[in-house]
């Protein structure tokens, strides 16, 4: 992989092409080299910034950092990078290398945002290369008859349309040799100002979600995922789902070449009904992807100790990425084994991947080795079924072996009460109390923990008295957890170009109050219960609700009155008031590739390329926000980064706050929200839409508030604007009480027109007492003064 | 009692390290040399109220009702509360957006109770290092090492005690 200093143009190996070159020593015309290969034009002519490296997009980036400053929220004060250091860089310090606490903030969010990218891209090239292998170069990438703009993302960043695998080599080699690049500036003594750090984490974003792509539709196009469906079959959630009297093969982690090698081999040997294969974290979505209904989700990534304590599982296949790093001593314990996937995740197993099945399998069944490593998922499939067939009987006592209550009652005496188990606790939960009314026979307080607590086990770590705290909760629970069954709608991939013309109008005209996107992990300040509590409230509001992740299988845990679960009460269409459960991680560049698609399919800019003008079109125009509720990853944070670049708010829970800084936007300073309008050129008060680009909630009810408020976009039409406001009134007085009015409401209002009908009166009387003013109204706003240019040039038909 | 013992199981905070508080009557000393303070109330109130006794709210509205305090709040729970009392000097604002524009309001003295402890422990940080001029006092049940006091970290039932003495001085017009 090379680059050419003239086209800008990536190329495998070497093209030359010149229509004329003159020098002092020759004169060529129409000289055309090619040797090697090279991505295959298409029809829509190139835009500004094909593969753009890190100062490319510089000028965006700023624009949009003028408008949201970070607000930092140290975890340190110091920085130990180097060996100048330790280096105290409290209240305006600076370290030996130059660096304030400020500028070391934006250094160590560019690093997390590199290691999300490098994951999600280490990913993506696993899948690349070894379905390249099975498939071919030539593979199509064919994403059904519904999706003509296939993978946005690519489009839009790199200028290229793929058509097969061998195009997406091309492409993440470019992610590849740019992480490198951007990496390196986190090195002492390199990038030494906040700004360009941040625009360093939102190179990583973008980078990022080039990669989720590229990982995604390898997968869905090589292993056959549904392709854009609506109505993606409805699969099994929860452990209560799993029949633990089979043979168990559990699989954690985000990459699905081993769960889908065993599938292949269960039903080449006709075992498939005999052994029960269940997923963990994003490794479930995407073998629901692949088995379709017959597959079973045991539920977010912080259900693996549930799961593995109950003794369920008998033999655990790790892949990558969210894995318990001591999975091996958890599973040693209960008698189970481990196989390890990845050489990402070795997890200092002996390397089996040559031996002979049959003697692995009987070193595991006798227990001479706790695990292997096999770094053959065909090979690995036939370990697993191997040894889970023979291990199963053998290990029959461990299943659902949880305590029972007096053992627990018995435990919980020994607690000394010294409370270093809550000090230890990052949801701060009542571990003592709980301790204490279970040692006097009540284990209620134990059971309340279960849904709050995502099993980190600090609480064990630090008890003086070894009670095995997390045990004693999943004991205390054990009636939840079997009855745990849920139904979850396998993740359906892209959004057709159908559904965005369909709704693509009414997003921008803002009729259709939003895109909402719960996204992400499973450190939720106060358990799953709160994503499925908004996403029902925002889907009966008729916003188009999406997930992914962790977060769409905590949707799933929460049935209605009816006994449905949100996926069987709103529909799959990418709709107002449905619900699309779009797949795993990398399945989130579905979500930005919807609302890039609004912009080129609805407002038909050009997308090749262009990344700026697209960006600016989805701040100021299409009112989507994601959020991670419990967002935990680096990979969290560089999907995060991804959206803040193309314009995206992010609300994340109060846990949160720990990626250190926020992107906050001043609204009691008036100069920060001016803008242009892109077609007179006449710069105007754009207003604080949206308020905020990155944003930790406190609670809840805080977040619920704050998703209508960052939906608001300087485009909306007032009918569009009325309706956002009516969302955020109505709930703002629904948690403050009926006489009372968001205080920031007069910002929102530009003319009467905007004035949501059923509060007419009372914003009207508001109004008035702050001495509101009107403002103005455009349909073509931007804070790029460039782009009233590029208007200018396309409407003297210059493209 | 170990000087540092509530840092256990906590980050280690930066060089600047809260004062620990240890005797709740000297709260008032500190409260009346600020004349400007902001009581802002997290929504975990709730939660210790649950765990503690079920007139806790009211109990904090009433100190920061003798304290003169402005009160920033965004729990529901409070600002029902709040307009039961008939209180007028009370905001609802998120935190972080309190926090954005700490600086610019007159605030000397901003105390805190009822926030998650990771997200407090962040903003105290923020507010150490870049607003300065204001100082921070929590009243949380665990000690926060950011803060520029706070209460030790205590168990429940002594905390809860604590609350209610706070509130008994200051109702008798212990000077502040």
């Amino acid at each position: 992989m090379s680059r050419c200093l003239f086209l800008s143009v990536p190329f495998k190996d070497v093209r030359v092409r010149l229509e004329e070159l003159k020098s002092s020593v020759a004169e060529v015309k129409g000289l055309d080299i090619v040797i090697g290969y090279v991505v295959e034009e298409w029809e829509e002519p190139p835009g500004p910034t094909p593969f753009p490296s890190i100062a490319t997009l510089r000028k965006w980036d700023y624009a949009l950092l003028s408008r949201y400053k970070p607000l930092y929220l140290p975890y340190c004060d110091l920085c130990c990078l180097c060996t100048y250091g330790k280096c105290d860089l409290s209240r305006g310090k600076r370290g030996s290398c130059g660096l304030n606490l400020s500028e070391q903030q934006s250094r160590l969010v560019t690093l997390v945002c590199s290691i999300g990218a490098a994951t999600h891209t280490s990913h993506a090239r696993d899948l690349l290369d070894k379905l390249i292998e099975r498939f071919g170069e030539d593979w199509p990438i064919d994403l059904g008859g519904e999706v003509y703009v296939e993978m946005p993302i690519t489009r839009l960043v790199t200028g290229v349309k793929p058509r097969t695998l061998r195009d997406l080599k091309i492409v993440l080699e470019y992610v590849e040799r740019q992480i490198v690049q951007t990496l390196a500036s986190v090195h002492t003594g390199q990038e030494g100002d906040w700004k360009d750090y941040e625009s360093k984490v939102f190179h990583f974003g973008m980078l990022d979600h080039v990669a989720l792509e590229v990982a995604d539709v390898t997968q869905i196009v090589a292993l056959g995922f549904p392709k854009a469906d609506p109505e993606s079959p409805l699969v099994d959630l929860g452990i209560g789902t799993v029949d633990a009297s089979k043979p168990v093969i559990l699989v954690i982690g985000h990459n699905v070449l081993p769960s889908a090698a065993i599938i292949d081999y269960l039903e080449e040997t006709g075992l498939r009904d005999k052994v029960e294969v269940v997923g963990l974290c994003c490794t479930a979505h995407d073998l629901a992807r692949y088995e379709k209904k017959r597959a079973r989700i045991v539920g977010p990534i912080s259900w693996q100790l549930r799961f593995v304590r109950a003794g369920i599982p008998d033999v655990i296949v790790i892949d990558e990425q969210c894995i318990y790093t001591d999975i091996v001593d958890e599973a040693r314990r209960i008698g189970a084994i481990v196989l390890a996937a990845s050489d990402k995740a070795l997890r200092g197993l002996p390397d089996r991947t040559y031996a002979s099945s049959d003697s692995v399998v009987e070193e595991l069944v006798l227990g001479k080795i706790p695990g292997a490593v096999i770094l053959n998922e065909e090979r690995l499939a036939e370990v697993a079924v191997k040894t889970a067939l023979k291990l199963a009987p053998l290990r029959a006592k461990f299943k659902w072996s949880l305590y029972n209550e007096s053992t627990v009652v018995e435990y919980a005496k020994k607690c000394t009460g010294c409370r270093n188990c809550e000090r230890n606790c990052p949801q701060n939960l009542a571990i003592s109390v709980a301790l204490q009314n279970a040692a006097r026979g009540d284990v209620s307080f134990l059971k309340s923990l279960y849904n709050k607590c995502f099993a980190c086990r600090r609480c064990e770590y630090v008890c003086p008295a070894n009670i095995p705290i997390l045990t004693l909760i999943l004991a205390a629970s054990k009636d939840t957890m079997v009855s745990e069954r849920y139904k979850c709608r396998a993740g359906r991939g892209p959004i057709q170009d159908t559904e965005i013309r369909a709704v693509g109008r009414d997003i921008v005209l803002g009729t259709i109050p939003g895109v909402v996107a719960f996204v992400g992990c499973a450190n939720w300040p106060d358990g799953a219960q709160d994503v499925a509590k908004m996403v029902r409230e925002f889907a009966l509001r008729r916003y188009i609700v999406t997930a992914s992740g962790c977060s769409a299988m905590a949707i799933a845990m929460y049935k209605n009155e009816e006994g449905q679960t949100p996926y069987e009460e709103f529909s799959g269409v990418f709709e107002a008031g449905g619900l699309v459960n779009v797949g795993s991680c990398v399945a989130n560049s579905h979500i930005a590739g919807a609302v890039i698609k609004i912009a080129n399919i609805f407002a038909k800019l050009p997308l090749r390329a262009n990344y700026a003008e697209i960006a600016d079109y989805i701040l100021n125009r299409v009112g989507a926000v994601g959020v991670a509720w419990g967002a935990m990853s680096q990979k969290a944070a560089s999907i995060a980064s991804g959206f803040w670049r193309l314009g995206v708010p992010v609300i994340v829970g109060p846990h949160g706050m720990k990626y250190r800084r926020m992107l906050l936007g001043d609204v009691e300073n008036e100069e920060a929200w001016y803008g242009y309008d892109a077609v007179t050129g006449e710069r105007l008060w754009l207003g604080p839409a949206p308020a905020h680009l990155f944003y930790a909630a406190e609670s809840v009810e805080e977040a619920m508030v704050m998703i209508p408020k960052l939906c608001i976009r300087a485009a909306d039409t007032p009918q569009g604007r009325a309706i956002k406001l009516t969302n955020y009134i109505s709930l703002y007085k629904r948690f403050y009480g009926e006489d009372k009015l968001p205080p920031d409401i007069d910002l929102y209002i530009r003319t009467e027109g905007d004035v949501p009908v059923p509060y007419r009166d009372e914003v009207l009387r508001y109004l008035k007492e702050v001495g509101w003013r009107e403002k103005p109204v455009t349909s073509n706003p931007t804070i790029l003064e460039d782009i009233v240019e590029v208007y200018k040039r396309r409407r003297q038909g210059g493209g | 009692m170990a000087l540092e013992y509530w840092l256990y199981g906590d980050i280690p905070p930066g060089p600047i390290k809260a004062s620990v508080l240890t005797d709740i009557k000297t709260l008032p000393d500190i409260f009346k040399r600020f004349k400007n303070r902001l009581f802002a109330i997290g929504s975990q109130i709730t939660k210790l109220s649950e765990l503690t006794s079920l007139d806790l709210i009211d109990r904090v509205v009433s100190i920061a009702l003798s304290l003169g305090a402005w009160i920033s709040t965004s729990s529901p729970a409070i600002v029902k509360a709040l307009d039961a009392r008939g209180v007028k000097s009370y905001e609802i604002a998120f935190p972080l957006e309190l926090a954005q524009k700490i600086s610019k309001r007159s605030a000397e003295l901003v105390i805190l109770i009822g926030y998650p402890y990771a997200y407090e422990w962040l903003i105290l940080n923020y507010l150490k290092h870049y607003t300065q001029n204001v100082k921070t006092l929590t009243l949380e049940p665990y000690a926060q090492p950011n803060a520029t006091w706070t209460l030790a970290s205590l168990p429940l039932s002594l905390w809860y005690k604590n609350m209610c003495s706070l509130e008994e001085m200051l109702k008798k017009g212990v000077q502040t």
